[in-house]
């Protein structure tokens, strides 16, 4: 997926509450090349209304504040093209049509095929 | 193998939660969780009823151990998928709207601006992290 993103010439940035040293440990262990970003405060997720508060966290404990999981597609001007979100955090987006709609936002060719 | 009927009932019932989680685990995998798991919850209850049928007949050690494994993984899968639904709230950001420019903390401990991104495409995703 990233390479695809690449191709199109679209940065990946993605942010948790998670702190510097375990995005850094994850960016290791996982050799993700794209930026992670640290909110361990949830300025970000508020400033997106994306925070979910008492959220069952079974490795932190219990009614920890989270976030939704949430895609925000921006375009060179700075303007929002696309938004995502789950409704349930066990299920995740489908590779293949976030790719397409982001191509798509952007005035690609659809690229999943 | 010729174990009591009650230690057979609870070995089955965490069989069938292993057996479960297994199939589970394997959608998780392929990024093809169900969004409403019927099967796996059906087997889930399943398994808590036969532990707490094999409990009820004096199982053994044997027995007992595997009726606690099967009500610990039912009952963890359970919670788990019936209290996975997400608030929904509304974005603070709208199509067509210029995205607000954020500050954060990289990786590697340095301070990160959302300016640097300016003029340049980019996908913006929030994620969970370590939960």
């Amino acid at each position: 997926m990233r390479g695809l993103l690449e191709r199109m010439g679209v940065a990946m940035v993605a942010i948790s509450p998670d702190t510097p040293a375990e995005l850094a440990r994850m960016k290791r262990r996982r050799n993700l090349g794209m930026v992670l970003l640290s909110d361990e405060k949830l300025v970000v997720a508020d400033l997106y209304n994306v925070r979910h508060d008492r959220a069952l966290a079974p490795v932190r404990g219990p009614l920890r504040a989270l976030v939704i999981p949430t895609t925000v597609l921006v375009d060179g001007a700075g303007i929002v093209r696309w938004t995502d979100q789950t409704s349930d955090y066990r299920v995740r987006s489908d590779a293949a049509r976030v790719m397409d709609r982001i191509a798509g936002a952007l005035g690609f060719e659809e690229v999943s095929r | 193998m010729d174990w009591p009927s009650a230690t057979r009932v609870c070995v089955f019932a965490f069989l069938v939660a292993a057996g479960a989680w297994a199939s589970y685990w394997s959608r998780i995998k392929a990024h093809a969780v169900p969004r409403r798991p019927l099967v796996h919850q059906g087997a889930m209850i399943l398994a808590l009823v036969l532990a707490a049928s094999g409990l009820a007949r004096g199982p053994g050690w044997l027995g007992a151990v595997a009726a606690t494994g099967a009500v610990a993984a039912a009952a963890v899968f359970l919670v788990s998928t019936l209290t996975s639904r997400l608030p929904a709230k509304p974005l603070a950001v709208a199509i067509g709207q210029p995205a607000p420019r954020f500050q954060a903390t990289d990786s590697e401990g340095k301070p990160f601006d959302s300016q640097v991104l300016a003029g340049r495409p980019y996908v913006l995703k929030f994620f969970r992290g370590h939960w």
